[in-house]
């Protein structure tokens, strides 16, 4: 049976990883190398059985192995081969099974990139995320494996598990259901809710015909590659996370654990920030409420790792210069993983939804006891090594980077703090409700957030301004204020001109003034290097600016991140505060006007598309001050099974506005009429634009330095002391 | 004006089954749309005023401010469920009963609970979300400025004089190296 050899894969991938996990403290302890490098070559070993588990359930879905019941679960005949390839994320078990298998990957690539380097931290890097694999593996391996099959039992009934029935796996079930009978709590749970080795005997397997098919709502491009991007992110944070529990482990509280991670907590960052863009995409183009972020709690739960992660990036810059924050830096690292455990479990449970779905599945409770153990080691290191990660160094003056970055940090905190209530607290009153009489559950919609985080994020654009001028130890008002004199004068002109435009609403024009004053000032530092590099080297400023990169990759990528950020906020304000919204019901030749545009009906049909779903489309027209612009065609999608799909119709102007057609519902019995929802989204596609150079941005800045990082770490050092006197 | 919906609903039938009628019906149909003016013009006479009928845009205003229990964190104006349809032509029928908004989400949240309400006013156990991000901030503040007092022993007391000689005494040299060469650039600039 293929499926079994599955399962095999899967312990013995959890095998391995138990056996690093342990074999790693214990040679680091007794300070055996022969262990630590054992543990090494089992966590390696972890790879290929979890690629061939991969691989191996890709094969299982492709050809419709509807047997297995996670096959089952997210593929049918009529899917195409590339979606039921990537059905591989499209349920749970899967998705555990490609995180484990990206874990190994990450966790393998970083040892073996750091093993002669950093050899003095490796033997708890190993144990720590050992220890987070082998957690997954555990829950992949006897909670939700996507290689259990069906049977049918004596009794009729249909039930999944793991192998075929024999008397001792048989015996097995009987005393583990026997004993989570008696257990209460999380513990019965947790027995109660593992898949059964095997069917009571007498058992048959039981082979349909076709599977349910994936979520209708998931066959998009923008869903297809978010779930793993998102999953990059959660997972290469993961790396930090175990060079940093190294450190306090080992109490070599050197920087070298953030020198070896700052390439890895970049990459997680840029993932993670791309996963939800992505996310934003596709909620945008399929959802069908003419947004792309709802502040719902899942979106949250992966945004507050984001928050934190940014704010770690910027403070390991201070630790890095100048041997500060070695503390907060620590304790940044650890919410930061924290935060991609609790947003995993809380999304993968349901439990962000209500509490009562915590219970419902084993998962919840193994979630929250792996949740609990990494609080528990995380803080008990980090208060064991508090003493030794003091600073190096002192401020000297307040009017210094080092002091940006700080209010940085206060800001970015602030959000994560107020995003994290916002997203628990429907959690939070469902619970008090129960206790406390005359409490009732409350929801928390989009409002809430943009109240509170409103201004903390127009605090951040300014601050992202401002910072890369201010310079390190020690910075002059004078310098500060000169460098910023001509964007300034920039930005007031401007703002001008919006007002004189008729923008006339002070958030939007603050909003809008500082955007303009942050990306003045970063392509003023852009053309001010570039122009002395020209002078100082004799060339022409086009080639001075391309080079400009090359010289300081992390500095000038970073500002163009910021410059992507600029242009997605731009968007995200002119989208909230000046979208447009009607809706009515027209018949054939009738329109609708929403500002400048106005949108005829034609007719609407009904038909049937090749892949079974039955679809209502509507012909329309989009006249922009009388003159015909576009010809658009919202429709209504049927899947068999699942919730019917709104998709919009969309014409994006040269400016980057949206006119984004619904349709809503229309006249039941002779299609006489329709109704329609009308968004024009001023500069929406800003967002989407900003991301493209956010990206790019991250990508320079993170860009391996091949030939530095060959050279071993003392010649390096001496290598960039000398490297300004050559180079400049 | 319940006359053409239901002959709507018989010429739907009606030319499924029998195509040839479609003919005679249509004229009905014609002559039915054709009465509708003429009875409203008799019930609107001059000096009536006729309310104004009520329009989608003030239904998913008030529909926007609610989420139904059962389709979590989906807002009542987008959510496409029937049951979500059912409550925002309960908004539309007390709309045209002249109900005001403030009475319309009372009555939602007196039927469902607060939870209905997209955002709860700081009312009750409520008042703790509204008060935790300030709370948030001023300690992050205070956190931040002992902090920086804790850094930078003296700053905050006096201001120290401008020590333009830096001593590089005890510093990294790779720090001095990146440092010198950056301030290199700034003032080159």
């Amino acid at each position: 049976m293929n499926a079994v050899l599955g399962v095999y894969l899967l312990l013995f991938a959890l095998l391995a990883a138990l056996y690093a996990g342990i074999a790693s403290l214990i040679g680091a302890r007794r300070g055996r190398d022969d262990l630590v490098e054992s543990a090494r070559n089992a966590l390696f070993i972890t790879w290929p059985l979890l690629t061939a588990a991969c691989l191996l359930l890709i094969t299982l879905l492709v050809t419709g192995q509807y047997n297995v019941e996670f096959v089952w679960s997210v593929t049918d005949n009529a899917m195409p081969t590339y979606l039921k390839v990537t059905a591989l994320w499209g349920g749970q078990a899967g998705s555990l099974v490609f995180w484990a298998w990206l874990m190994s990957t990450f966790t393998a690539t970083a040892m073996l990139r750091n093993w002669q380097r950093e050899r003095a931290l490796m033997p708890y890097v190993i144990s720590a995320s050992a220890g987070t694999l082998a957690f997954f593996l555990l829950l992949v391996t006897f909670w939700e494996n996507p290689f259990a099959r069906f049977w049918q039992q004596p009794d009729g009934q249909v039930i999944a598990a793991l192998f075929q029935p024999t008397t001792l796996f048989a015996q097995i079930g009987a005393w583990r259901l026997d004993v989570a009978e008696k257990v209460p709590g999380m513990l019965g749970i947790i027995l109660k809710g593992a898949i059964p080795f095997s069917p009571a005997l007498g058992s048959f397997p039981v082979y349909p015909q076709n599977g349910q098919g994936l979520n209708p709502l998931l066959r998009h491009p923008g869903m297809i590659i978010h779930p793993p991007m998102l999953y990059l992110g959660f997972v290469a944070f993961v790396v930090p996370y175990s060079f940093a529990m190294a450190a306090l482990a080992k109490g070599e509280i050197s920087d070298s654990w953030i020198r070896a991670t700052r390439r890895w907590t970049l990459v997680a960052w840029l993932f993670l920030g791309l996963g939800l863009i992505l996310g934003g995409w596709w909620a945008y183009d399929v959802l069908g409420w003419g947004g792309y972020w709802a502040w719902d709690p899942v979106e949250n739960a992966a945004f507050i790792p984001w928050l934190t992660g940014t704010a770690f990036l910027h403070s390991v810059m201070i630790q890095e210069k100048r041997g500060m924050l070695k503390r907060w830096n620590m304790v940044l690292i650890i919410l930061t993983y924290l935060m991609v455990i609790l947003g995993t479990f809380a999304t993968r449970s349901g439990f962000v939804s209500s509490v009562h779905s915590f219970a419902q599945s084993a998962i919840g409770p193994l979630f929250f006891l792996f949740l609990a153990a990494a609080i528990v080691i995380s803080v008990w290191l980090l208060v064991k090594r508090w003493d030794s990660l003091a600073a190096e160094h002192q401020l000297d003056s307040l009017l210094s980077r080092e002091t940006v970055f700080l209010i940085n940090n206060f800001v970015f905190m602030s959000i994560a703090v107020t995003v994290t209530i916002g997203t628990y607290w429907p959690v939070f009153t469902e619970l008090l409700a129960e206790i406390v009489p005359g409490v009732e559950k409350s929801s928390l919609g989009p409002e809430f957030y943009i109240r509170t985080t409103g201004p903390m994020f127009l605090a951040l654009l300014l601050l992202m301004g401002v910072a890369p001028l201010v310079a390190w130890v020690r910075a002059s008002i004078s310098r500060v204020g000169k460098a910023m004199l001509w964007p300034f004068v920039g930005t007031l002109v401007i703002v001008a001109v919006m007002v004189i435009l008729g923008i006339r609403r002070v958030g939007p024009l603050l909003g809008f003034g500082l955007a303009a004053l942050t990306a003045l000032i970063t392509l003023f530092e852009y053309y001010r290097g570039a122009q002395a590099r020209a002078r100082r080297h004799n060339i022409s400023f086009p080639l001075a600016l391309w080079t400009l990169f090359g010289r300081n990759r992390r500095r000038y990528g970073g500002y163009m991140i910021h410059l992507g950020v600029v242009i997605m906020a731009i968007g995200i304000i002119a989208s909230s505060a000046f979208q447009l919204e009607t809706q009515r019901a027209v018949s054939a030749g009738q329109t609708i006007t929403l500002g400048d545009y106005i949108l005829e009906y034609q007719t609407l049909e009904r038909f049937v598309a090749t892949d079974g779903r039955s679809v209502m489309r509507a012909q329309t027209t989009v006249y922009h001050n009388g003159k015909e612009v576009a010809q658009l065609t919202p429709r209504i999608d049927n899947y068999p099974s699942g919730q019917p799909m709104s998709i919009p119709g969309k014409y994006s102007t040269w400016l980057g506005d949206d006119f984004y057609v619904l349709l809503v519902t229309w006249e039941q019995l002779d299609l006489s009429s329709a109704t329609f929802k009308i968004y024009y989204n001023p500069l929406v596609n800003w967002i989407w634009g900003g991301s493209f150079i956010f990206i790019v941005g991250t990508l320079i800045a993170a860009w391996p330095d091949f030939s530095e990082e060959r050279v071993p770490m003392a010649a390096s050092a001496r290598r960039r002391t000398a490297a300004p006197a050559a180079g400049d | 004006m319940s006359r053409p919906v239901a002959l709507a609903g018989v010429i739907g039938r009606d030319t499924m089954l029998k195509p040839y009628r479609l003919l005679t019906l249509l004229l009905l149909a014609a002559l039915a749309l054709g009465a509708v003016p003429a009875v409203l013009a008799q019930e609107g006479g001059p000096g009536v005023v006729p309310p104004a009928p009520v329009t989608d845009d003030q239904v998913n205003a008030i529909a926007k401010q609610l989420y139904c229990p059962v389709c979590e964190n989906v807002p009542l104006d987008v959510c496409g469920t029937k049951a979500c349809a059912d409550w925002r032509d309960e908004i539309r029928a007390m709309l045209e009963d002249g109900r005001s908004e403030e009475e319309i989400k009372a009555y939602f949240t007196d039927r469902y609970g607060r939870r209905v309400l997209a955002t709860p006013d700081a009312r009750g156990i409520d008042v703790v979300i509204w008060v935790m991000p300030v709370v948030a901030v001023i300690g992050g503040a205070a956190l931040l400025v002992t902090t920086l007092r804790r850094m930078a022993p003296g700053t905050l007391q006096a201001v120290t004089p401008p020590d333009v000689a830096l001593s590089y005494e005890g510093l990294d040299p790779e720090y001095v190296a990146r440092f010198e060469a950056e301030y290199r650039e700034f003032t080159s600039s």
